[in-house]
């Protein structure tokens, strides 16, 4: 026995380094690219990463690997990114959500949203639907506000994560018509969506994508956008800025992003097919499907859109006033 | 209704729907015998294979597949090796492996593969007929409700402590202080990290099932036994008797019923639904002593509720376009790309989709007892193999599955740790189920009783002011105080 | 009745230290919205009375006599705890050559890994012969990455030491 040890190990050892595949040389990408989407499935940033999945394949030969990592509004998946290898392999879709342009503000996250992700490209900006139940005594905006100061109680506002965009939205709101709102955030777009359809909250936020079937039962009414300009999905929903309401509101920024040091040709590779894929026909019949604008920017162009919004909810959430209780 | 049937066979019939049915199943069932993946991560890999299917019927067909079919598969493992799967198939491991290991392996496969194919067609007659008014109850029931529920699954959980209540009450204890670990959603705060960045997300419910029952069982074992095969008598009873059928047919009717009513709602519904069947079965019994050393109602009943609860799951999918689960969430991302929005319009304006889809879960779960019911007898030649040799190659099993979850070696050390915690537990004669079970239920009962303060502004009257809610903590308070009268009043008969 | 105090006192101990923590690092809010810390500091709490009655009074927590027949265990499966000694150490083999794998899973990759792992089971803690041994390591090898890798699509690591 002792005899053919050797043999056997050297057998098994071959056998490993042989199976262990040799080391990539060659053009970027060689195989799959895996996304890493923060939140949960089938909500507004998932389903653009999947319209994006499908796309995709069209013009560049490696797929992409979608992955959810829910957890924590969207840090425990762009922290995994934050850690994985900088080789152009590992990507993160939903840059500059809630936590990523918002939270920042109010606490401290375990790595430097700017300094260890660098933008890719922009892909979308999500806009806020404010809606509420059918049943609700008001059906506009303003008549919420009337209501609920002569009623003399809070509005309770289902959103889908504490500190994320639609929460802020909220507080803003409450602070700048001078009514209370207590926001019960939820895991997700769509559980905070289902609790304000069985008419458990008062009012909600979500995306179009995730509150338009229920509009169109009959089940929600939009009271307001919390855009800038009017959402071209939902063209007779007036704007929060609008019905009066004086407050900056940038929607859900929704772009690429990398981990820091990745090397600068795999950037450019993926520039250069995210706009391809913008460009596609097929895509934009999707993403209008999705009600989701298409708003292409490379990296530069994203950095700084990055910055001004980053800044602005600065100012905002300064000027309001508003903490994490 | 009926002719809406009849269109959905006609379309969930044709050769491809049913390839892709079969498929689906097999995957499905695949999954749910190998652990690490569930249904949800494995729908989300076979997305793109989605895609490039044409019609969406077909892609739903297989991804509904896949769901119910590991619904069949998650039993197996927790039968067979004590292995939950997933948090459904806990209960089943208790008189599930305990059959096994008396070489009635065959018996509660058997009577579990039969119970799910009653169970899931319970729940899809209950579907056609029921749909929009089903779905419209489960809508009622928000924050409050659910964790008046939640409740009332966690106290049936108390029901698997074994003999003795205060250790089951630490177990329960500590699997909710488990399931803090991570960060919490209501707050934002990390909680119990310690600054190791694996933490933030705290606890998988695979690595800690497969650690503290799988790892746990084999440490023990290693240092109590020399050598032991896990079947030592007779493989003879492959089949389950006529007595056994007399005495669970009630048991799975009752489990499907169970199941199909309390997984229509959002969230735990499977689990939840196999912990209330699993102490009503106890509770009805004339045998209840028997229940946790073998006793096959104990298998036939949590095995039709997480049956039955993954078909009504479908419901409010189908009819309000609000995804119920994990894996419900994904058929309804892969839906809305395919262009098929769901919803309380599906019915009407995509009926090809509503009723194919339905179509094939009555042949999907025909095809699942057609594949499940033949395996049995290779499973079960699968206990007579050494257990020098099934010991490691049960632990690449979970290794691997365990490291697939999230790619990362830190799952495996918590693993190994998690599998030494179980041997302690062993040692120490602490029944792991409540544990495991507090851990899957704890996030749901935290964060729905905050968010339900919060709805109120911190008064608990909302709990009481709405009608399901209240009639939840009053059956909740009913048992409880049932269960400490009963204690005392048959100590008070033993003196 | 000793082992049982004991135990009791530690998970009375571990109890106090979660509710410490919970207090001091994580607050624990007010009513209307419970912050993180409330729901551990209750838990410690408790943990800490039912460790102490545990302690206090461990006629509890033994185990009532169960007049059942026997649970399938044979008698001579159950072997009377031999000298510990022997299988103690078995366990102790069993958990440094997972362990072991653990570490080595990336580094040297799933296959070389894997069959360190079932190699090095098989004959250090389990003392099986070589060539049985050999065989089910590679066989159970290739079968687990075929299910994982084929039937559900996951990748498995390729080994940081080789790319």
């Amino acid at each position: 026995m002792k005899k053919l040890f050797t043999p056997i190990v050297a057998l098994f050892l071959g056998a490993g380094l042989l199976l262990a595949g040799p080391a990539a040389a060659a053009e970027y990408p060689v195989k799959p690219i895996t996304v890493i989407v923060p939140f949960a499935a089938g909500g507004s940033t998932d389903l653009l990463a999947r319209a994006v999945e499908k796309i995709w394949p069209k013009y560049a030969k490696q797929p992409l690997t979608i992955v959810n990592r829910p957890g924590g509004g969207g840090v425990v998946g762009t922290a995994a990114v934050v850690q994985s290898k900088p080789d152009g392999y590992t990507l993160y879709l939903g840059y500059g959500s809630g936590h990523d342009v918002v939270m920042p503000h109010l606490q401290k996250l375990p790595y430097d949203t700017f300094r260890d992700l660098v933008p890719v490209v922009h892909l979308s900006t999500h806009s806020i639907a404010i809606v509420t139940g059918a049943a609700a005594p008001f059906k506009t905006l303003s008549e919420m506000i009337a209501w609920s100061k002569r009623e003399g109680k809070p509005l309770t506002a289902a959103v889908s994560t504490r500190a994320g965009t639609v929460d802020i939205t909220m507080r803003g709101l409450a602070k700048a018509a001078g009514i209370t709102i207590n926001t019960v955030p939820f895991a997700g777009g769509a559980e905070a969506t289902v609790a304000l359809a069985g008419g458990h909250l008062t009012i909600g936020g979500g995306h179009p994508s995730e509150v338009m079937p229920h509009i169109k039962a009959g089940r929600f009414r939009p009271l307001a956008m919390a855009l800038p300009k009017r959402d071209p999905s939902m063209p007779t929903v007036p704007t929060l800025i609008e019905e009066g309401i004086r407050m900056s509101n940038w929607g859900s920024i929704k772009g690429v992003a990398a981990p820091a040091g990745t090397p600068k040709e795999a950037i450019t590779y993926l520039e250069a097919t995210f706009k391809r894929v913008c460009e596609d026909a097929e895509f934009k019949k999707l993403m209008d499907d999705l009600f989701q604008p298409i708003w292409y920017m490379n990296s530069a162009e994203f950095a700084k859109y990055l910055a001004e919004a980053y800044a602005d909810y600065g100012q905002l959430i300064k000027d309001l006033n508003i903490t994490l209780n | 209704m009926l002719d809406g049937l009849i269109t959905g066979f006609s379309v969930a019939a044709t050769p491809i729907n049913l390839l892709f049915a079969f498929l689906g199943a097999l995957i499905g069932t695949a999954v749910g015998v190998l652990p690490g993946l569930g249904p949800a991560a494995t729908i989300a890999l076979l997305l793109p294979v989605a895609y490039s299917i044409a019609s969406p019927v077909t892609a739903i067909i297989m991804m509904a597949g896949i769901f119910y079919g590991s619904m069949y598969g998650g039993s197996t493992t927790s039968i067979l090796l004590n292995l939950p799967g997933e948090a459904a198939s806990v209960v089943t491991c208790y008189d599930g492996y305990k059959m096994a290991r008396k070489g009635r392996a065959g018996v509660a496969l058997g009577i579990a593969a039969i119970g799910s194919f009653i169970a899931g067609t319970i729940g899809v007659i209950g579907l056609t007929l029921f749909a929009p008014p089903i779905a419209e109850f489960a809508l009622k029931f928000g924050p409050p409700e659910r964790c008046a529920l939640a409740l009332v699954g966690l106290l049936m959980a108390v029901t698997l402590s074994g003999s003795s209540i205060l250790k089951g009450l630490i177990m329960l204890a500590t699997g909710l202080l488990l399931a803090a670990v991570g960060l919490d959603p209501i707050s934002g705060k990390t909680r119990f990290s310690f600054g190791i960045i694996e933490l933030q997300s705290g606890f998988d419910f695979i690595t800690l099932a497969m650690g503290i029952f799988g790892l746990g069982e084999i440490f023990y074992n290693l240092e109590t036994v020399a050598k032991t095969e896990i079947v030592t008598t007779k493989l003879g009873q492959i089949w389950p008797k006529t007595a056994d059928w007399l005495r669970t047919r009630m048991a799975i009717a009752r489990g499907s019923l169970i199941g199909f009513f309390i997984g229509v709602i959002p969230g735990g519904g499977a689990v939840i639904s196999s912990l209330v069947s699993y102490a009503v079965e106890k509770k009805i019994s004339k045998t209840p002593e028997e229940f946790g050393q073998g006793a096959i109602e104990g298998v036939a009943g949590p095995e039709s509720a997480n049956n039955a609860a993954s078909s009504s799951s479908f419901i409010p999918l189908l009819t309000l376009g609000i995804p119920g689960n994990a894996a419900i969430a994904m058929i309804f991302a892969a839906l809305l790309i395919k262009g098929v929005t769901p919803g309380p319009f599906l019915m009407t304006e995509r009926p090809d989709v509503f009723w194919g889809v339905i179509a094939s879960m009555y042949i999907g779960n025909v095809m699942l007892l057609i594949l499940n019911l033949p395996l049995i007898g290779l499973w079960v030649q699968l206990l007579r193999v050494p257990y020098g040799i099934l010991a490691p190659v049960v632990i690449l099993f979970t290794v691997i599955g365990t490291y697939t979850i999230s790619n990362q070696a830190f799952d495996v050390y918590t693993l190994i740790g998690f599998g030494l915690f179980g041997y302690l537990l062993r040692k120490l004669k602490f029944e792991p189920g409540p544990l495991l079970l507090a851990f899957v239920l704890g996030p749901m009962i935290e964060s729905t009783m905050r968010q339900s303060l919060l709805m109120s502004g911190g008064s608990f009257a909302i709990f009481v002011s709405r009608p399901i809610s209240l009639t939840l903590l009053s059956l909740f308070f009913i048992l409880v105080m049932g269960q400490i009268f009963f204690s005392w009043y048959r100590k008070k008969n033993r003196l | 009745m000793m082992g049982s105090r004991i135990v009791g006192f530690l998970i009375a101990a571990g109890g106090a230290a979660v509710a410490v923590y919970a207090y001091h690092y994580l607050k624990l809010g007010r009513m209307i919205s419970p912050d993180a810390g409330f729901l551990p500091f209750l838990l410690g709490c408790s943990l800490m009375v039912m460790g102490a009655i545990m302690a206090a009074r461990p006629s509890l927590v033994e185990a009532v006599a169960t007049a059942l027949p026997d649970d399938g265990f044979k008698a001579e499966d159950q072997e009377p705890h031999p000298p510990g000694a022997n299988l103690k150490m078995k366990l102790f083999l069993g958990v440094i050559v997972l362990v072991v794998y653990a570490w080595s899973l990336e580094r040297a990759g799933y296959f070389l890994a894997t069959v360190a792992f079932m190699g090095g089971w098989q004959l250090a803690v389990e003392k099986e012969r070589l060539f049985k041994t050999a065989l089910i390591t590679v066989l159970s090898a290739l079968i687990m990455y075929g299910l994982f890798r084929y039937l559900l699509k996951v990748h498995v690591p390729a080994g940081t030491w080789f790319s």
